[in-house]
């Protein structure tokens, strides 16, 4: 509904699998930017506190409107960075509604012989993996309601090989979702930096880059990037 | 009708085909311990170190414990089962690089090391049959690259590999792994 200095009235939301179109539907004024970080993992894949220092340090990039191709924000725009270990965990971060931007920082790449994922969680828990897969681990993208999207938003996924292979989970996400999803194409595993310029995909990684060391004092005010292992950054739009 | 019969009639046939190979060559019947009906690997040794050797050839591992390599030369070496498990061991102490790139850059031990997780899911990391733990000073796995990286210590895993697959315990695949002290 249209009250006052609307040039054309605007049809109130209905029931409908794609985002909201809010240059002919009613949107509120406050859009949501959504930060998820996933379980760390184990073993030698254990991240640590990795994953949630990256989203910090994004949540500061996006606030100050300084990473490359993500949707402005403005004052009156919501922002929420938060942990994640399964896609219900996901989903209910997303009940915000009118969401603009997800991010999400955790481990993901491809399957065996399937289709890509995002592993949110680190136990086998029901759900724990977002993928298309379908046994007991993986909830599909079709999952996520599109409807808690605009269709003016985009998704950015900062993980393993994200955009890699024949069926990735930025693909998967793209077709449901029916916004933009960025995500890696390197074939390469992922890499924490503190250089913003790499962090910005302006250069390739370096041998000095994969053994650089990271003082045990870094915490949430430290800036760390996840880029991929090998080559430059390449973030691929997949989606219209 | 006529279709439908057909194709159940081509099934049946099927069926009973599969069946009498499983019966007739029951060692040739997929098998994930990589173990015979008699406890003898179904490969042998020569074949298995063959393809325990294509390791450098990996170009990913999945950073999820449990979830299946999707590298095919990784998979293939998981495939093969407890047989694998002393060429892997074998190669605990290799430093050449890998093509493994997953947060540090994986040396072929540190490749050994995970596929070797992956045959047998121990408890405990990275040494399987102890509640030995690395010294812990980032809680990532920035302790395990400090750890390996010093004096000694992938003879220390090599060793204790070697006692975890040599210990009955460890290939009764009745046993409560809940029951192995340590824990990641």
């Amino acid at each position: 509904m249209c009250l006052v200095g609307c040039s054309s009235p605007k049809r109130p939301r209905t029931v409908g699998a794609g985002p909201i179109n809010c240059s002919i539907e009613s949107c509120p004024a406050k859009r949501n930017f959504v930060i998820v970080f996933g379980d760390a993992g184990q073993g030698d894949h254990n991240a640590g506190r990795m994953f949630e220092i990256a989203a910090r340090t994004h949540e500061r990039e996006v606030r100050s409107n300084t990473f490359p191709g993500v949707p402005r924000f403005n004052s009156t725009d919501g922002l929420v960075v938060t942990h994640i270990s399964d896609v219900l965990g996901l989903i209910a971060q997303l009940r915000v509604a009118n969401v603009v931007y997800l991010a999400y920082f955790g481990h993901s790449g491809p399957t065996r012989g399937g289709p890509g994922a995002l592993f949110i969680g680190e136990t086998a828990a029901a759900g724990s993996n977002l993928t298309i897969r379908g046994n007991s681990q993986g909830a599909p993208a079709t999952d996520i309601p599109a409807t808690l999207f605009r269709s003016d938003g985009q998704v950015r996924l900062f993980g393993c090989r994200g955009g890699f292979g024949t069926d990735p989970i930025a693909r998967q996400m793209a077709d449901q979702l029916r916004i933009p999803v960025y995500a890696y194409t390197d074939s390469g595993g992922s890499l924490f930096t503190t250089d913003a310029t790499l962090g910005h995909s302006g250069r390739g990684v370096t041998q000095a880059d994969i053994k650089f060391k990271f003082p045990s004092s870094i915490n949430n005010s430290t800036n760390v990037w996840l880029v991929p292992i090998n080559g430059t950054p390449n973030f691929q739009r997949f989606g219209k | 009708m006529k279709y439908g019969a057909l194709i159940c009639g081509t099934i049946r046939v099927w069926v009973v085909v599969c069946l009498s190979w499983a019966l007739l060559f029951p060692s040739c019947v997929a098998d994930p311990s990589g173990m015979g009906t008699d406890g003898q690997s179904t490969v042998a040794d020569a074949e298995v170190n063959r393809i325990v050797n294509n390791i450098n050839l990996i170009a990913g591992l999945s950073v999820k414990r449990g979830e299946p390599q999707w590298d095919e030369h990784a998979a293939l070496i998981v495939n093969l089962g407890a047989p694998a498990a002393p060429h892997l061991i074998d190669r605990i102490t290799d430093t050449s690089p890998s093509k493994v790139g997953e947060s540090f850059q994986y040396m072929i031990g540190d490749v050994a090391l995970a596929l070797l997780y992956d045959i047998y899911e121990p408890e405990a990391w990275p040494f399987p049959d102890e509640p030995h733990k690395i010294p812990e000073k980032y809680g990532d796995f920035r302790d395990y690259v400090d750890f390996i990286n010093s004096d000694g210590a992938r003879e220390q895993l090599q060793a204790s590999w070697r006692r975890y697959i040599n210990d009955p315990y460890t290939n009764d695949p009745r046993r409560d792994r809940s029951q192995v002290p340590g824990g990641f």
